[in-house]
């Protein structure tokens, strides 16, 4: 009975293992470079606050990174967000990221349409592959969290502004 | 009677670019150079780089802090050499700062600056020294004129002999002249007789030949008025010459700036601008709205009219004019950019556009362009062919029509972004004039009271929709546009004739303006890119009509003579004239079908600052009061209702619900976040 056990444990043992070695891999920091911060990010956290868990919250901050260049050389990064709005909003910017003297990762950029900067310059740290930190080179306080998505959902693009 | 071209003379300024400077980002970004041509000597306008923008704001501040009324450094070590050796006498920023200077900058119109310098010092070498600068300057733009063309008399109601009879039919409005306003309900009763006798090409059986109008060649405006006949929440913004503000049938529509005295010598509102009620007159600079001047033709006031002419037993009927209540029509705003024969300075025109936008105009009406790159040399200049060659001349122009597509209208509005909506050109020639030829634009063609292409109209490369612009050398006076006029261009009537693509223009706009009221008493939300897309899609096929010759008398500007002409229906015209004709009934169909219900929004406001909010758009239903119903965190935003606008005050980084009840019983919750920073975004 015992060896039936063991049997039917072991495999189940060896899932656990895989999933928590799984899970120390990507609680691991990785360098932050054009790669490794591409794809869909959700804001979940902003100054210490929570951003659209709470049931009644309607707000939504996403963000696609585009790790590839343009022909032009640009990197895109576009924003999808309703903190000002009772519709999506959606912003399209070029960003870059370059290390300053700290040896810190730094994300700085503009949008598009005129060229006119993004407000801050942000730290970029504790990134994983699920997740990262920035934080405003200008205001401490302003620091924000976002999670990996697969994808910006329907709806939200759906309301976007075509023309931007 | 050829008052259908209110068009530019500015000559063709083909532009060189070289790469000399780069933007913070370690972008390359042109300086670009449009060609010294008729460029206005002792100024220059020069876009600083993004990396600059500190210090040109550091210096804006020293300045203003030292009592000096006019600036004279850029605050930028290198600029400031060159300038004073050049002998500045003063440098401004383009854009004067306003409320939405938050927007302004987004924008990144807050770097374009004009520089103003003795006229003895060559242009050229200005621009050659600064351009060597390099990262400082992203963009350098020679200052030119836009001048409108020489002008020609509108014809005044009373001289036309044969009018509709009244009692023919019912019409919706009691508008006396109505029944002539074939272009918004035409019957097909018109008809008129082609003499063809003088073509020497036609057998005698063909000399004379009796034309009819066609039903529905028109704008379909009194099946759409059944639903909606405008609102006063959409504001259109007339670029052309001044509007008759006080005319009988104009004044109860005019957008009102509640903020602002007429012609005070003080900005009372503090948008940038002293005295504009109406709006302001970019041609002078002037908060006085001028539209009878010598040299002036009425266009801008017959333009007004066709969009939003009171529909109040007086006189004509607009497009969405109301229903003859006071002031529920949607609101004219006059953007004057012609003043008699002056013209306007192209960054002044800039101004015009972003003023649009940032005063509430949602629709930009512009009657006016270049000449066509296709227009026959004999008769006209011709004007930019290819988007590239426009872009490089007009960088500027292009930015401000950016912001105006991008920044006006709200997205807690009607309207996310704004439509600009241009004239084809009347040059009988194959391709739009620019800037309405530039792809993010509407287009619009001219066809005559049979659906067939008026015989000025351009058409081809670059239009996008057709619409009634009448045809005087085709069907006479009365298939001209009927529209109001001031007096002195009218016998003193206040109403007459005028054809062109100039008219056929504001009919887009007036749909257009019609469909976002019905939109607007619906409280549903659109983007400008997917309004514009349903516009396109709210039209009727025209190319059924057009088959065979159409006969015309083709006007010989220069020796006042009309001569016998003929158009080649099928083979010029098919496919041709846009996609279609605007059909101001199948634009609320749409709108009924797309959009979005406006909810009520999320805030962002910055801590320490207030932002006042409607409430009406976000309820159903009429005179409903409101409360607040609850704050989650009062710690976090003060949060009350004045009349119908909520009123936050931000009081410390957070965030909180909010719940606003309507008095039918109603209620909605959003959030609000409090920051330090000014942007809700990066």
């Amino acid at each position: 009975m015992k060896n039936v056990l063991y049997r039917l444990l072991l495999p189940l043992m060896a899932l656990v293992a895989l999933s928590c070695t799984k899970d120390v891999v990507a609680e691991q920091e990785i360098v932050v470079d054009y790669a490794t911060v591409s794809g869909v990010w959700q804001m979940t956290q902003w100054c210490g606050e929570a951003v659209g868990s709470a049931q009644d919250d309607t707000r939504y901050f996403y963000m696609d990174i585009n790790m590839s260049a343009d022909e032009s050389g640009k990197h895109c990064l576009v924003l999808y967000e309703n903190l000002n709005s009772s519709k999506s909003h959606k912003l399209e910017s070029v960003y870059r990221i370059v290390t300053d003297d700290s040896g810190n990762a730094v994300i700085l950029g503009y949008y598009e349409y005129g060229a006119g900067a993004w407000e801050h310059e942000f730290v970029i740290s504790e990134l994983t592959v699920d997740s990262m930190t920035w934080t405003a080179l200008d205001e401490s306080g302003d620091v924000r969290v976002f999670i990996r998505c697969e994808s910006v959902p329907e709806d939200i693009v759906a309301g976007t502004k075509s023309a931007y | 009677m050829k008052n259908r071209n209110l068009y530019i003379l500015l000559t063709v300024l083909l532009a060189a670019s070289c790469s000399v400077g780069q933007l913070e980002t370690g972008i390359d970004i042109p300086v670009i150079i449009n060609s010294p041509e008729d460029a206005v000597p002792g100024e220059l306008l020069v876009k600083f780089s993004p990396a600059s923008s500190d210090k040109l704001d550091a210096q804006r501040l020293t300045t203003k802090a030292s009592g000096m009324s006019i600036q004279t450094r850029s605050g930028i070590e290198s600029v400031d050499a060159v300038l004073e050796h050049i002998g500045l006498a003063g440098i401004e920023r383009v854009f004067p700062e306003n409320n939405r200077e938050e927007m302004t900058r987004e924008a990144g119109l807050h770097l374009w600056y004009v520089l103003k310098f003795n006229e003895a010092t060559p242009v050229q070498d200005v621009v050659s020294e600064l351009s060597a600068l390099g990262a400082d300057i992203s963009k350098i733009q020679y200052s030119t004129m836009i001048k409108p063309k020489p002008a020609h008399e509108a014809v005044s109601y009373s001289k036309v002999m044969e009018h509709a009879v009244r009692a023919a039919r019912a019409l919706p409005f009691t508008d006396p002249l109505l029944a002539d306003q074939w272009h918004y309900g035409n019957d097909g009763s018109m008809q008129w007789n082609l003499d063809w006798s003088r073509d020497g090409s036609a057998s005698p059986s063909e000399e004379r030949e009796l034309v009819k109008a066609v039903v529905g060649a028109d704008v379909n405006a009194f099946e759409a008025w059944k639903r909606c006949t405008g609102n006063p929440e959409v504001i259109v913004a007339v670029m052309d010459e001044g509007v008759m503000w006080d005319h009988e049938d104009l004044k109860d529509n005019m957008w009102i700036n509640e903020g602002e005295i007429y012609k005070s010598p003080y900005d009372n509102d503090g948008n940038g601008y002293a005295g504009d009620l109406y709006g302001f007159n970019f041609a002078e600079q002037s908060a006085a709205i001028v539209c009878d001047n010598n040299g002036s033709t009425g266009h801008g006031t017959h333009v007004a009219g066709t969009i939003a002419a009171s529909n109040n037993g007086k006189g004509v009927c607009g497009i969405a004019g109301g229903d003859g209540t006071p002031g529920s029509g949607v609101r004219i705003m006059s953007i004057q950019i012609f003043s008699g024969q002056m013209g306007v300075r192209q960054y002044n025109e800039a101004r015009g556009i972003k003023y649009a936008a940032d005063n509430g105009a949602v629709i930009l009406q512009c009657s006016w362009g270049l000449n066509s790159g296709l227009a026959d040399p004999a008769y006209s200049s011709r004007g930019y062919l290819r988007d590239e060659d426009w872009l490089a001349g007009s960088p500027l122009e292009k930015e401000a029509f950016d912001y105006f597509i991008h920044y006006a209208g709200s997205p807690n509005g009607v309207i996310d972004g704004g439509l600009v909506i241009f004239a084809a050109g009347n040059e009988y020639a194959a391709a739009a004039c620019y800037p309405g030829a530039y792809g993010d634009y509407i287009s619009v063609t001219a066809i005559a009271p049979d659906f067939t292409p008026s015989s000025y109209t351009n058409y081809a490369k670059g239009v996008d929709i057709a619409a009634p612009g009448g045809d005087t050398d085709y069907c006479g006076v009365r298939g001209g546009i009927l529209s109001t006029l001031p007096p002195a261009f009218s016998n003193g009537e206040g109403y007459g004739y005028m054809d062109g693509t100039s008219m056929a223009c504001p009919h887009v706009s007036g749909v257009a303006a019609l469909g976002l009221s019905y939109a607007a008493d619906q409280h549903k939300h659109f983007k400008a890119a997917d309004f514009k897309e349903l516009i396109l899609q709210a039209t009727g096929d025209l190319d059924p009509y057009l088959t065979g010759d159409k006969k015309y008398y083709k006007y010989q500007g220069a020796s006042g003579t009309a001569i016998p002409s003929r158009m080649e229906l099928a083979s010029r015209y098919r496919g041709k004239m846009g996609v279609g004709y605007i059909d101001a009934a199948k634009l609320l169909d749409l709108v009924d079908a797309n959009g979005t219900k406006l909810t009520l929004p999320n805030l962002f406001v910055t801590a320490g600052a207030e932002k006042r909010q409607s409430l009406d758009r976000f309820f159903d239903g009429k005179g409903l009061a409101f409360s607040v119903a609850g704050v989650a965190d009062e710690t976090v935003a003060k949060v009350s209702v004045d009349g119908n606008i909520l009123v936050v005050n931000g009081l410390k980084t957070g965030s909180t619900s909010y719940t606003v009840s309507a008095s039918d019983g109603t209620s909605q919750t959003a959030y609000i976040t409090v920051r330090n920073s000014d942007s809700g975004n990066l």
